[in-house]
């Protein structure tokens, strides 16, 4: 909108001269996007042995970008809005960005690690799409602007449909089947209430004042129409209750890298959105502690309960990660700096601890060929090390002490209990109370992987177990954080304090 | 032609693509539902976009949706080939090996 409006103010050169101005600041992006570049033509060079330069490029593509992404963490003061209006950077985004980043490069380990890692690297393909859907989340970040907000989430989703269904087997076709079909639906029921939103107001900028005033005119039962249904798209993204129904079924079927990338980084970008969406409206006019707080509970709920009767690992990780969407909403739910730093904590930490356990997953898939429980039977006694190292990423998930899970859990519900004291509405008592059952019974399906490993002894005949010293590191270094984070949790703490979440 | 004309025959097409989504078992008619749906969109943000002071946001954003709905089609339709391969059929109620 606000290109257009200058666009009239100012001549065409002013204009052009601004958006070349803006693209410095983009640099993490354009980054990644010669990175991708520099992939493709790589590819069309060498016929042989691709797979180290193919993984060195894409490494060294990411560590760029999250070194110009700390570079910038100093410089921006405040907010600065780029490309006339479309997106604004800020300290919030700076950090979701470098997370996703780190994140990337996890995730590139983890390709290397797996036992398909032929597949991974035999061609740029699949690190082609990587970097896109890496890209698609950094602009979820920053994206203000609903035309923004929709080619970045198209960006996302579009990517992450062909990377579940690249490699050939029927159950990755069916997958990427349902994950598309949903994600479609998702997003035009998305692009819907977005293009009534427009109607309303007459702006597509959804952090400008005219868009309040608009919002405020409107008669309510259309208004919360077209918000439900915006709100629809990014929880489908989220990966929370209503719109989770599709995430077991991707989770279980896509190579465990990807799936570690696929419940992080789009997970993150979307709260962001949401947090950007919601922040600007008043409470006022639309009552969003009780929408979000009823979201809130149903992802927790169900998430919690379905993870409960899982026999496959991956499928359980994938109902825990509905779980987890719920409590990275009651960060938002709060409306209080507070809330929103806890939330970026909780985040921060939820990315380090998912990637660990299916980084640790991988591990046991890699010699067993699949993710079910038993495989898990009987290791804890031939690989003790790999045990305790899963057992400790469980007992963060569950959100007990002495690990960061538990810092997060108390952070966010501190922040929860806060705002319930200062406003006083009634869903936010209900949402603590259903987090801290819902804790309790999560307790049940985590705890069940490290009960197999050391308690349960298996029948059949064993596959030599390998347990090589590289693994045994990467290991300790995804999850040793966890355990500094629990001691040390102020370090982060002071980081996201600084961030300015005024809008 | 009156807004309202435009609206109620967008709030039409979006009604019948959901119905046809819901509805049909084929993952080809799904798929038309969608555009449906897409299509509903665009005739709204086209139709809202007279009256914006700004001119053209909503229109630009009609061509967006447009294009991004062409890459998904051929994303979809490529893996409705995948799965007609695995599957030797495009009925969604017949494709469900994963269960939990």
């Amino acid at each position: 909108m606000m290109l257009l409006q200058s666009n009239m103010a100012l001549g065409l050169k002013e204009q052009i001269q601004g958006i070349s101005a803006d693209i410095a600041w983009l640099a993490p992006e354009i980054t990644l996007v010669i990175t991708a570049v520099l992939l493709l033509i790589y590819d069309l060079i060498f016929k042989e042995n691709k797979s180290v330069g193919l993984a060195a490029i894409a490494f060294v593509g990411l560590a760029f970008s999250l070194v110009l992404l700390i570079a910038s963490w100093g410089n921006v003061e405040g907010d600065r809005i780029l490309m006339g209006g479309m997106i604004r950077l800020d300290g919030a985004a700076i950090y979701l960005k470098a997370l996703f980043s780190i994140g990337g490069m996890i995730g590139l380990v983890m390709m290397l690690r797996s036992k398909q890692k032929e597949k991974f690297f035999k061609s740029s393909e699949t690190l082609l799409l990587f970097f896109s859907l890496v890209l698609g989340t950094f602009l979820m970040a920053m994206a203000i602007n609903f035309l923004m907000v929709y080619v970045a989430i198209e960006l996302v989703s579009i990517c992450s449909y062909v990377l579940t269904g690249l490699f050939k087997s029927k159950r990755n076709s069916e997958a990427a089947m349902k994950y598309l079909l949903f994600g479609a639906v998702a997003s035009a029921v998305m692009i819907y209430g977005m293009s009534w939103l427009y109607g309303f107001t007459g702006t597509l900028d959804f952090t400008s004042n005219a868009f309040v005033e608009g919002v405020s005119q409107v008669a309510i039962l259309p208004l919360s129409l077209a918000l439900i249904m915006t709100i629809g798209g990014f929880v489908f993204k989220l990966g929370a209750f209503p719109f989770h129904i599709w995430s077991p079924d991707v989770y279980e079927a896509s190579p465990t890298p990807i799936v570690a990338i696929f419940s992080s980084l789009p997970k993150l970008a979307a709260l962001a959105i949401l947090f950007r969406f919601v922040a600007n409206l008043d409470i006022t006019i639309i009552d969003w502690q009780l929408w979000l707080g009823i979201i809130a509970i149903a992802s927790m709920t169900v998430g919690n309960f379905s993870a409960i009767w899982q026999k496959d690992v991956k499928r359980m990780l994938a109902y825990s990660s509905i779980a987890h969407a719920g409590f990275l909403l009651v960060g938002v739910l709060a409306f209080s700096e507070s809330g929103s730093t806890s939330a970026l904590f909780y985040g921060s930490i939820y990315l380090l601890m998912n990637f660990g356990a299916f980084f640790l997953v991988q591990l046991f898939e890699n010699n067993e060929g699949k993710t079910s429980f038993d495989v898990f039977k009987g290791m804890g006694s031939k690989v003790p090390y790999l045990g305790v190292l899963i057992l400790i990423v469980m007992i963060s998930l569950t959100g007990l002490p002495p690990m960061a899970g538990f810092n997060a859990k108390l952070y966010i519900f501190s922040s929860l209990w806060e705002s319930w004291q200062t406003e006083g509405s009634s869903i936010l008592i209900w949402v603590l109370i259903f987090g801290l059952l819902n804790t309790v019974v999560s307790l049940f399906f985590y705890l069940k992987i490290p009960y197999y490993m050391f308690f349960k002894t298996r029948k059949e005949a064993e596959n030599p177990v390998t347990e090589s010293l590289t693994d045994k590191i990467l290991g300790t270094i995804l999850v040793a954080p966890l355990l500094l984070l629990f001691f040390k949790s102020d370090w982060l703490l002071n980081v996201l304090n600084s961030i300015n979440f005024a809008l | 032609m009156p807004l309202n004309t435009i609206l109620l025959l967008g709030a039409a097409l979006f009604c019948v693509g959901l119905a046809v989504v819901v509805t049909r078992k084929n993952a080809i008619a799904v798929l038309i539902g969608i555009e449906l749906m897409l299509n509903a969109a665009n005739l709204n943000l086209v139709a809202f976009s007279r009256f914006d002071a700004v001119e053209f946001q909503g229109q630009i954003f009609a061509l967006f949706v447009i294009t991004v709905a062409a890459a998904e089609a051929a994303v979809a339709l490529a893996i409705v080939i995948k799965v007609y391969q695995h599957f030797q059929t495009a009925n969604l109620d017949k494709i469900n090996e994963l269960k939990g």
